[in-house]
C-alpha cells in the first residue's frame, strides 16, 4: 500500500484553517497548513507529495491568484488539483477562471468537501 | 451766342424721341399732336388735329378730374402744367403718362395756346409699384432684413431689424454693423463678408448678436451678395431670424439630458458601491460563520482532546461575537447615515470609560502579546456624553491598535486635560498608516488593504463610527502617523462638562435592586414563537406579573373579549394577521387605552416610527433585554393606572 498523500490547506484565517484541518484529520487524512500562497509554495516544494490543495483567494503576502500562477508555472506542482474555498460571492466564476477542479463557498458544506476529497485522495 | 434750333431740326428730334408733343389753340379749341403722340394715345394715324374732348376721353375716369383741375390751374394761375395720369384703352389696358405743358399768353396775360409733351411712364410706374411692394414686404417681415456695404456699413434696416436688435433705422443706417456684434465674436462679421466678397451665400449661420439693451440674442443668418447692374458685388443683404427661444430650448434640453446622464451615472455608481458593499459584508459575515460551522462539525466528529474541545468552543464563541459586533457596526453606520443615532446624554467620567475599554481589550492584547500602557490620571475628566457610546469609541480605537500592532510591541492609552478640553490619546507602535490613506481613514468601508490582500478583515467601519460618535459629542478626532511601519496616534478631543455635579446618566439604568416589581400587572403576550412566549412569560412572572400568552392575533382577540390585561405585548411579524392588525383592532375597542408594546425581530430604527404610527406605545427588539423590559412595562402600566 502506498504512502497516504497530504492535503494542503492554504487559508489566512486561523480559525477557519484549523477547523478545516481538524475536520479532515478527524476523517483520517494527513493535512499540511499554510497561511498564504508563499508558505504554500514552500510546503509543496519541500515535503512529500500532495493529492489536493484547498485554496483561499483573499490572503496577504501572496493571494490565491498569484499562488495559482506560480503553481501552474512549476511542472512538478501544476498537476495537483485545486479546490477554491472562499467567502466571496463570485467564488464559482473565480474558481473556473483559475482552472480549479471545484469550488466551495464559505461556510463550507462538509459532506460535499468530504466527497471531493475522497475522489482526489 | 445761342441760336434756336431750326424748325425742321426740332421736328426731327421730336420724332426721334419717345415723347409725344401737342399744341392746343385755346381760342379755337384746335389740338395738334405729333405722330408719336397720336400713336401713344391710339388716335388715327396721320391725323394731326384732334378734339380735346376725344383726348380727355382716353384718360382713366378716376384721373380725369385731377388732370382737368391741373390744366385749369395752369391756365388760371400761370403755373406750369405737370401731371401724371393713367389712360384706359379700349382693350382695358391701363398705361401711365407724364404730361407737361406751358401756356402762352398775350400781353394782357390772356392764355392763347398751350404746348405740351406726354411720355409713357408705364414701365417706370410698374417698377415703382414692384419696388413699393417689395419694400412693404421687407418692412412687414418678422425677420430682420439688413443691407450693408462690403465695408460693413448698414445701408438698410427694416422694422424687423428694429424689433430684433432694438436700434431704429435712423440709428443704424450709415453705422458699422459691428455695433450689434458681441465683443467676443470680433471676426464674425468679417468672416461673413469675406464669403460674400467671393460671391457666395451664407445660409442659416447661427450666431449671437447683442441687442441695444445689452441682451445676448441668438440669430440664424442668411446673407447674400448684392450686385450692381454691372454684376459687381457692392454689399450684402442679411436676413436675421431670432432663434433665441429655440436655442434656449435646445440648451435647456441639453442641460436636462446632461443632468439625466449625470443622475444615471450617479445611480450606477451608487449601485456599484452597494454591490461592492454587499459583497464585502457578505464576505466578512461568512468568514466567522465558516469557522463556527467548521468547529461545530469537528466537535460532532467527537475526536478532539478535551483541551482542543475547549479551544474549539472558545473559537466558536469568539467567531459568534465577532459576527455580532460586525452586525452592530453595520446597524450603527445605518443609524449614522440616516441621522437616527441618538445619544443618551449624562455626566460621564472619561477615566471610567477609558478603564472599562482597557479592561475589555486586555484579553485580546494578552493573547496577541501586545503590551498595554495606560496613564489615566489627568484630574477632572468629566464630559457630557453617552457613556456606552464613548466606551465604544475608545474600544474601537484600542481594537484597531491591537489588530495592527505586532506581538512584542506596545499600545498606550492616555488621558490629558488641556484647559476646558479632555483628550483621549491612543498611540501604538504598529504598522502605521500610509500618508496617502490618512485622509480617507475615517470614511466607512475603507481599509488600507487592497481587496485581494485583505490582511485585517472586518468591515472597515470602526473609525467611521468613531468619528460620527465623537462629532455628535461636539468633539474632534485626529489621526497621525509617521507613515508605514512607524505607528499611529489617534487623538480625541471632547469639551469638558460645565457642570461638575454628577448625576446618573439614566435613572432607569441602575443596579438590579432598582428593577421594579410588576406585582399584579396583567400582561397579554402575543407571539407565534412559543419559545419567546415562554421566555417572556417566565421573566415577567418572576417579577410578579400575571401572564397570558397566545400564539396568534385571532387567539388574542378571543382573550381580549373575556379578559382585560393591563398591558399588551405583541410580536409584529406573524403568519396571517400581524401585530399591526391587532393593535389597530385594540385601538378600535373599549380597551383602546391599554398600553401596547411591539416586539420586533429586526433591529430597524424604522420599526420604532412605524409601530408608533400604528398605535404601539413602545417597541422592543429581540432578543429582549430583561431589565429594560421590566422597567418599560412598569412605567407604561404606572402611567396607565395614573391616567
Amino acid at each position: 500500500m502506498s504512502e497516504p498523500k497530504n492535503i494542503l490547506i492554504v487559508e489566512d484565517d486561523e480559525d477557519v484553517r484549523e477547523a478545516l484541518a481538524a475536520f479532515l484529520e478527524g476523517e483520517g487524512y494527513r493535512v499540511v497548513e499554510a497561511e498564504d500562497g508563499r508558505q504554500a509554495l514552500v510546503c509543496l516544494r519541500s515535503s512529500s507529495e500532495f493529492c489536493l490543495i484547498l485554496l483561499d483567494l483573499f490572503m496577504p503576502v501572496m493571494n490565491g491568484w498569484a499562488f495559482r500562477a506560480e503553481q501552474l508555472r512549476d511542472p512538478n506542482l501544476s498537476t495537483i488539483p485545486v479546490i477554491v474555498i472562499s467567502a466571496d460571492a463570485g467564488t464559482t466564476q473565480k474558481a473556473t477562471a483559475l482552472g480549479a477542479v471545484d469550488s466551495m463557498m464559505k461556510p463550507i458544506e462538509f459532506d460535499r468537501l468530504l466527497q471531493a476529497v475522497t475522489s482526489y485522495c | 451766342m445761342k441760336r434756336p434750333l431750326a424748325g425742321d431740326a426740332m421736328k426731327l428730334a421730336v420724332d426721334a424721341s419717345d415723347i409725344g408733343v401737342w399744341e392746343a389753340d385755346l381760342l379755337t379749341g384746335v389740338l395738334r399732336v405729333s405722330e408719336r403722340f397720336a400713336t401713344m394715345f391710339g388716335l388715327p394715324s396721320g391725323m394731326d388735329v384732334a378734339s380735346g374732348g376725344e383726348l380727355r376721353g382716353r384718360v382713366h375716369p378716376d384721373d380725369r378730374e385731377r388732370v382737368k383741375a391741373a390744366f385749369e390751374a395752369a391756365l388760371d394761375g400761370g403755373k406750369d402744367y405737370s401731371v401724371e395720369y393713367r389712360t384706359l384703352d379700349h382693350d382695358g389696358r391701363v398705361r401711365w403718362f407724364s404730361s407737361k405743358a406751358v401756356v402762352v399768353r398775350d400781353d394782357g396775360g390772356r392764355p392763347l395756346r398751350a404746348v405740351g409733351t406726354a411720355a409713357d411712364i408705364t414701365a417706370r410706374k410698374r417698377a415703382e409699384e414692384t419696388h413699393a411692394y417689395l419694400a412693404a414686404l421687407v418692412e412687414s417681415s418678422d425677420d430682420a432684413i439688413i443691407g450693408k456695404t462690403l465695408d460693413a456699413i448698414v445701408t438698410s434696416w427694416n422694422k424687423g431689424a428694429e424689433r430684433l436688435f432694438g436700434y431704429s433705422a435712423e440709428e443704424m443706417i450709415g453705422q458699422p454693423i459691428g455695433r450689434i456684434v458681441p465683443p467676443d465674436r470680433p471676426d464674425d462679421a468679417s468672416k461673413i463678408l469675406a464669403v460674400i466678397g467671393r460671391g457666395e451665400r451664407v445660409d442659416h449661420y447661427e450666431t449671437e448678436r447683442t441687442h441695444k439693451d445689452g441682451r445676448r440674442i441668438y440669430v440664424s443668418l442668411t446673407v447674400s451678395p448684392i450686385k450692381d447692374a454691372a454684376g459687381t458685388i457692392v454689399g450684402a443683404s442679411k436676413i436675421a431670424r431670432d432663434v433665441t427661444e429655440r436655442r434656449l430650448a435646445d440648451e435647456e434640453r441639453e442641460r436636462l439630458l446632461a443632468e439625466a446622464r449625470e443622475a444615471r451615472a450617479e445611480a450606477e455608481a451608487a449601485s456599484r458601491a452597494k454591490d461592492q458593499l454587499l459583497s464585502i459584508v457578505s464576505h466578512e459575515l461568512r468568514t466567522p460563520l465558516a469557522s463556527m460551522m467548521g468547529w461545530v462539525r469537528v466537535l460532532g466528529q467527537g475526536k478532539l482532546t478535551p483541551e482542543r474541545t475547549a479551544r474549539a468552543l472558545k473559537t466558536i464563541e469568539r467567531s459568534g461575537r465577532m459576527q455580532a459586533e460586525m452586525i452592530d457596526d453595520l446597524l450603527d453606520v445605518s443609524r449614522i447615515v440616516t441621522g437616527r443615532l441618538r445619544l443618551n446624554l449624562g455626566q460621564v467620567d472619561l477615566r471610567a470609560v477609558a478603564q472599562a475599554a482597557l479592561d475589555a481589550i486586555r484579553p485580546d492584547a494578552v493573547a496577541k502579546g501586545v503590551r498595554l500602557e495606560a496613564s489615566l490620571d489627568a484630574g477632572v475628566t468629566i464630559v457630557v456624553g453617552d457613556v456606552i457610546r464613548l466606551e465604544q469609541v475608545v474600544s474601537n480605537l484600542l481594537n484597531n491598535a491591537v489588530k495592527f500592532t505586532p506581538a512584542g510591541e506596545c499600545i498606550e492609552l492616555r488621558l490629558e486635560r488641556i484647559d476646558r478640553e479632555v483628550r483621549i490619546v491612543v498611540r501604538d507602535t504598529g504598522r502605521g498608516i500610509a500618508p496617502e490613506f490618512l485622509p480617507q481613514i475615517f470614511e466607512p468601508f475603507r481599509q488600507a488593504d487592497d481587496v485581494k490582500l485583505r490582511k485585517s478583515g472586518g468591515l472597515g467601519l470602526g473609525l467611521a463610527i468613531v468619528r460620527s460618535l465623537v462629532e455628535q459629542h461636539r468633539g474632534t478626532v485626529r489621526a497621525e502617523s509617521g507613515g508605514e511601519g512607524s505607528g499611529s496616534t489617534f487623538t480625541i478631543t471632547l469639551p469638558l462638562s460645565d457642570e461638575l455635579v454628577v448625576e446618573p446618566a439614566d435613572p432607569e439604568d441602575g443596579s438590579p435592586a432598582d428593577i421594579p416589581r410588576l406585582d399584579g400587572v396583567r400582561v397579554l403576550i402575543v407571539d407565534d414563537e412559543m419559545d419567546t412566549c415562554e421566555a417572556l412569560g417566565a421573566l415577567l412572572e418572576e417579577r410578579g406579573a400575571t401572564v397570558t400568552a397566545v400564539g396568534s392575533v385571532r387567539d388574542a382577540r378571543e382573550a381580549l373579549d373575556k379578559w382585560q390585561p393591563d398591558v399588551l405585548m405583541s410580536d409584529i411579524r406573524m403568519p396571517g394577521e400581524d401585530g399591526y392588525v391587532l393593535v389597530r383592532h385594540l385601538r378600535g375597542t373599549s380597551l383602546r387605552a391599554i398600553p401596547a408594546v411591539a416586539i420586533t425581530a429586526y433591529h430597524h430604527e424604522e420599526d420604532g416610527d412605524r409601530t408608533a404610527a400604528a398605535g404601539f406605545d413602545a417597541c422592543v427588539s429581540k432578543p429582549v433585554e430583561p431589565d429594560g423590559l421590566v422597567v418599560l412595562l412598569a412605567s407604561l402600566t404606572a402611567r396607565h393606572v395614573a391616567s
